[in-house]
């Protein structure tokens, strides 16, 4: 006679090997190394929007008749590509054999390393980078000319620093406010994992 | 997890978890990782525990909630991908019990839709109707047919 699904299901349960839980040695590592995965993906792809960015402002700049202009903010994308890519090695570089607690602090800490850097190249090198952009694109214009002509030389200073703040702030707040909407929550889900980690060592 | 609440509250319930994690997994990875999981779960859920239900109840209801939103979000991330078009091989040979009749009636169990998973995962361990509407969200009158259905769909599979 056949035996019924519920004679199989508990007859089937008696054996030995049927209900032998998995050790929890590995608990979070499978969660860590997809979240890692996922944050060196998007760091990617952030990064190589910077390529068609580049490619757009030399053909916009370009048939505006900024040829230079172009050129110049075509190469410091293309320089900043290539330094986040330098960057972004360094944390592919981070050993992944430590225990996965270290390893996770590791990483975020050269997370927040990379943030800083960025945050201060922004801050001081935007505006070194970027005035010459506008210097290219406004010194052919009669409101330049108008301006250089009739302003006293320690105001065009005066301006060009308001400028270079403004530039340094704007370049600031629309990085961390555009890192915190790309990897916001992958930064808190890493800071939970480390704290769950933590937890469950004590 | 401190070992007293790994060893008082979950190792005893463990078998819940095994067989439920088992229904909706393919390989030894993943149960592994769906075990993980829900273990993981029922310690930082524990304090929303506030002894309604049995603590048996709770670990099915978390187990399947699991379960379920693993499988999804696994789904979500193959989207699009050829292999949805390929039918999952069922069991690997290291995910698989000693118990040649068990296995079949997983694979059978496999091939029913998530809900009806659950469902009959629930009355095979004899939860009552009542306990089964609960936890999946129905009326238990609607539970006697949901598992007579599904009773004759998997003897039509296993035979």
């Amino acid at each position: 006679m056949e035996k019924s699904i519920e004679t199989i299901w508990k007859e089937g349960f008696l054996k030995n090997d049927a209900l032998l839980a998995p050790k929890l040695n590995n608990l979070y590592n499978q969660k860590s190394k997809q979240l890692i995965e996922k944050i060196k993906r998007t760091s990617r792809v952030d990064n190589l929007s910077l390529l068609p960015i580049a490619f757009i402002l030399l053909v916009v700049l370009s048939y505006l008749g900024f040829i230079l202009a172009g050129i110049y903010a075509s190469f410091l994308l293309i320089f900043l590509f290539f330094l986040n890519k330098k960057l972004l090695k360094y944390l592919n570089e981070i050993n992944i054999n430590t225990n996965n607690h270290k390893y996770l602090i590791a990483y975020k800490n050269a997370i927040g390393k990379i943030i800083l850097f960025t945050t201060k190249l922004l801050g001081f090198g935007l505006p070194l980078a970027v005035i010459p952009i506008y210097w290219l694109f406004f010194k052919e214009t009669r409101a330049y000319q108008k301006l250089i002509a009739e302003t006293p030389f320690f105001f065009i200073i005066l301006f060009v620093i308001g400028i270079a703040i403004l530039l340094s702030i704007l370049g600031v707040l629309i990085y961390k406010l555009s890192t915190k909407i790309i990897y916001g929550n992958f930064i808190t889900r890493l800071d939970e994992i480390i704290a769950d980690i933590e937890e469950l060592k004590n | 997890m401190s070992s007293d609440f790994y060893t008082n509250s979950i190792i005893p319930y463990s078998g819940i978890i095994i067989k439920i994690c088992r229904a909706y997994t393919d390989s030894q990875e993943d149960f592994e990782d769906y075990y993980q999981e829900v273990c993981l779960q029922v310690w930082r859920t524990k304090d929303q525990f506030r002894g309604e239900s049995k603590w048996s109840t709770w670990i099915y209801r978390l187990s399947l909630n699991i379960c379920l939103t693993m499988i999804k979000k696994k789904r979500n991330n193959r989207q699009h991908t050829v292999s949805d078009y390929i039918v999952p091989e069922v069991t690997e040979d290291n995910h698989a019990f000693l118990d040649e009749s068990l296995n079949l009636l997983y694979d059978a169990i496999k091939q029913l839709s998530e809900i009806d998973r659950a469902v009959i995962l629930l009355y095979l361990e004899e939860r009552p109707y009542k306990e089964i509407g609960e936890i999946i969200g129905t009326s238990h009158n609607n539970i006697a047919v949901r598992i007579t259905r599904i009773k004759e769909r998997l003897k039509k599979i296993l035979n």
